[in-house]
């Protein structure tokens, strides 16, 4: 408990830090970043985004240290400002648009590339050498090895375009409205994610699956294990509790690492699906020059990172007694 | 090299509980087999104290988990048997197996740092095997547990510890009372107490000896450390290049050793008490057991090697040098004949 207590309070400085570097570094630049996007748009933006902008940076007429504390505060009441790209609209608005997107499909497909590869990983390592190894081994490999982008574009045009068996982008059938209570919307949402999903828990699998293997032979071939078989233990339950339990906890870091990623969306996955997550958002941002979007993303994927190491942390606690 | 439990100077059956006849084991290497256990024979008698020496990698850890079969690939049983109070342990299947370990043989291993999975509490490695051998109900595996770890002299509040929290003394009693968990016949020990400090060795030997008394099981203790076997262990048997090169009751091998390796394996441990000698040690490197030397795989070794070549070229065989004391040695037989001649 007290190094869950540690944890937390070192994650909070480190939250801080980061929003507080997300203050400075706008000041940092060289000339006014407000000026020059004013400049770019060539006096077709509308003055009160410029307002808007200004307030996001602190370029206001105020010493820093008020400015600073102007955006702390803002940024507690969720004050994120306006939106370019998407004017009028709050920059926190448009994030918790695209967030759901995003949490739901690399969420789900983060999760579930994880569990399948841990399972994958410990039933070959567990038969090393027999029928299921030497046939999961080398699709692994190969799957761990594609390019994400080259399976999902491939993907896309031959199942979605070619024998239309999956809808083309987006994340619902546009036709219709956005009502979680409407069955059609439901499983259209079922339906456009089906395709993207899938493309991402196939390319993840692999890496998942080679490391859980990897860390389970060496695990095999501890002590411990030679004891709970002689110990005339199940194999089932030296399988699990033994070693499948001692083997994941390198591989639990990577896959709170990657949910804290998911924040950022899986970037290529959005584009190439134009599924209007995170990653989508976060281009149509760059590409607009939307500075406080931007900066709001960037915020959140800092801030997720965060949370989801702390995540980590717990269930680090919870499956190994070392760490308590 | 071949013997019989019946030969004189064995135990008589009815004591015999172990009976190892020509054990072979390979390990399966890229560059050829290595033969690491060539047949060896020996008997473990109820309520007796084996011990099993010799330099490392001389297949003695090798034969101890031939005998319960817990060997991994790419080692291999090749040839011989092992009899357990009348069962072949190399006929058994999967379920007879399961069974026959820790029921009626366990083992405690050589580092009690690996030996306990880091992510489960003491106590409850302790019920897994009770909850794997027996009906008993939650709370009769939690007495039980209890009680083994009053035995084995653990604090019983550490019922819930993880291994982690324990010294390496209190570990290696926690693994030594996972193996007397059922009562089992015998205790396969291998170095048990070697990654530990002296003292606290001690304590522990102690304590297997008390133990050993109290429940009446069998000890096949393994061990590089020749002095403390002799303390420790009712006969001994010592073990060169993956072959049995004599066996004797623990103090004749102390002070009458016969064959020219135990001789100066004796002589590489400092005494505490009696005058002070140089220690001998022995010179050059065990062999590579792909391709052992020819005829005494110690001929190469050995100061003593006859001229005329008979320890390069024949193999010696296990005789009998007294009725319980056995040596593979042709000087050894040599000798017995020059006192058969003398002594018409």
């Amino acid at each position: 408990m007290r190094f869950l207590v540690r944890r937390f309070l070192f994650y909070l400085v480190a939250a801080y830090v980061a929003i507080t570097l997300n203050f400075f570094l706008p000041r940092l630049m060289v000339g006014d970043p407000v000026q020059v996007m004013f400049s770019k748009f060539q006096g077709r933006m509308d003055p009160r985004a410029v307002e808007s902008l200004k307030e996001t940076f602190g370029f206001v007429d105020a010493p820093v240290h008020e400015q600073y504390f102007t955006y702390l505060k803002h940024l507690v009441k969720g004050d994120l400002g306006i939106s370019l790209t998407n004017f009028p609209v709050p920059v926190s608005e448009v994030i918790s648009g695209s967030l759901e997107w995003t949490l739901r499909l690399v969420g789900i497909a983060t999760i579930f590339a994880f569990s399948i590869g841990m399972i994958l990983g410990t039933i070959a390592a567990w038969r090393r050498g027999k029928f299921v190894d030497t046939l999961i081994l080398p699709i692994a490999s190969i799957l761990a090895a594609f390019p994400y982008f080259w399976i999902a574009m491939l993907a896309l045009y031959y199942l979605a375009h070619i024998q239309g068996w999956f809808p083309i982008g987006h994340g619902y059938n546009l036709r219709l409205k956005e009502d979680w209570g409407d069955r059609a919307y439901v499983s259209s949402v079922i339906e456009h994610g089906m395709l993207p999903m899938l493309t991402v828990v196939i390319t993840a699998l692999g890496g998942w699956m080679l490391g859980m293997r990897n860390n389970m032979i060496n695990v095999l071939a501890e002590d411990y294990i030679t004891l709970a078989q002689a110990k005339g233990l199940s194999d089932r339950r030296v399988m699990l509790v033994y070693a499948a339990r001692n083997a994941i906890l390198p591989s639990l870091t990577g896959f709170a690492m990657s949910l804290g990623f998911v924040i950022g969306g899986a970037l290529i996955v959005e584009i190439v699906f134009a599924y209007p997550g995170m990653g989508f958002t976060l281009l149509n941002s760059v590409n607009g020059r939307d500075y406080p979007l931007m900066q709001g993303i960037f915020l959140m994927i800092t801030l997720s990172v965060l949370a989801a190491n702390f995540f980590a942390d717990v269930i680090y606690v919870l499956l190994d007694p070392r760490a308590r | 090299m071949s013997s019989t439990p019946s030969q004189p100077g064995q135990p008589a059956e009815s004591t015999t509980l172990l009976s190892v006849q020509d054990l072979q084991v390979e390990y399966r290497t890229r560059r050829g087999a290595v033969k690491a256990v060539d047949h060896v024979s020996f008997d473990v008698s109820k309520n007796e104290v084996f011990g099993l020496a010799g330099e490392s990698g001389c297949g003695k850890s090798t034969a101890a988990h031939a005998i319960i079969r817990i060997l991994k690939p790419p080692a291999y049983i090749t040839g011989g048997k092992v009899m357990f109070m009348g069962h072949d342990v190399r006929q058994m299947n999967d379920m007879e197996l399961r069974r026959f370990r820790w029921r009626h043989v366990a083992i405690v291993f050589q580092s009690a740092m690996n030996a306990l999975n880091p992510v489960l509490s003491v106590g409850n490695q302790i019920k897994d095997v009770l909850r794997a051998h027996t009906n008993m109900k939650p709370d009769e595996t939690h007495e039980r547990a209890l009680e083994l770890l009053r035995v084995v002299g653990i604090d019983t509040k550490r019922l819930g510890s993880y291994p982690h929290q324990l010294s390496g003394g209190m570990r290696q009693r926690a693994v030594i009372a996972i193996a007397l968990a059922l009562n089992p016949e015998m205790v396969i020990m291998d170095e048990p107490t070697t990654a530990l400090d002296v003292v606290v060795q001690k304590q522990i030997l102690q304590e297997i000896r008390q133990l050993k008394d109290e429940f009446g099981f069998s000890i096949l203790f393994i061990t590089h450390d020749l002095s403390l076997l002799v303390e420790f262990s009712d006969r001994i048997g010592i073990m060169y290049a993956g072959e049995l090169v004599e066996t004797a009751p623990s103090q004749e091998i102390f002070n009458s050793p016969r064959h020219p390796y135990t001789h100066r394996l004796m002589n590489s441990f400092p005494t505490i008490w009696g005058a002070r000698q140089e220690l001998l040690g022995i010179p050059g490197s065990p062999p590579d057991l792909i391709t052992p030397p020819s005829g005494c795989r110690f001929h190469p070794r050995c100061e003593l090697a006859l001229a005329d070549g008979t320890c390069k070229q024949v193999r010696p065989m296990l005789i009998d040098v007294s009725s319980k004391h056995r040596a593979a040695c042709h000087l050894v037989e040599q000798q017995l004949a020059v006192q058969k001649e003398t002594v018409p």
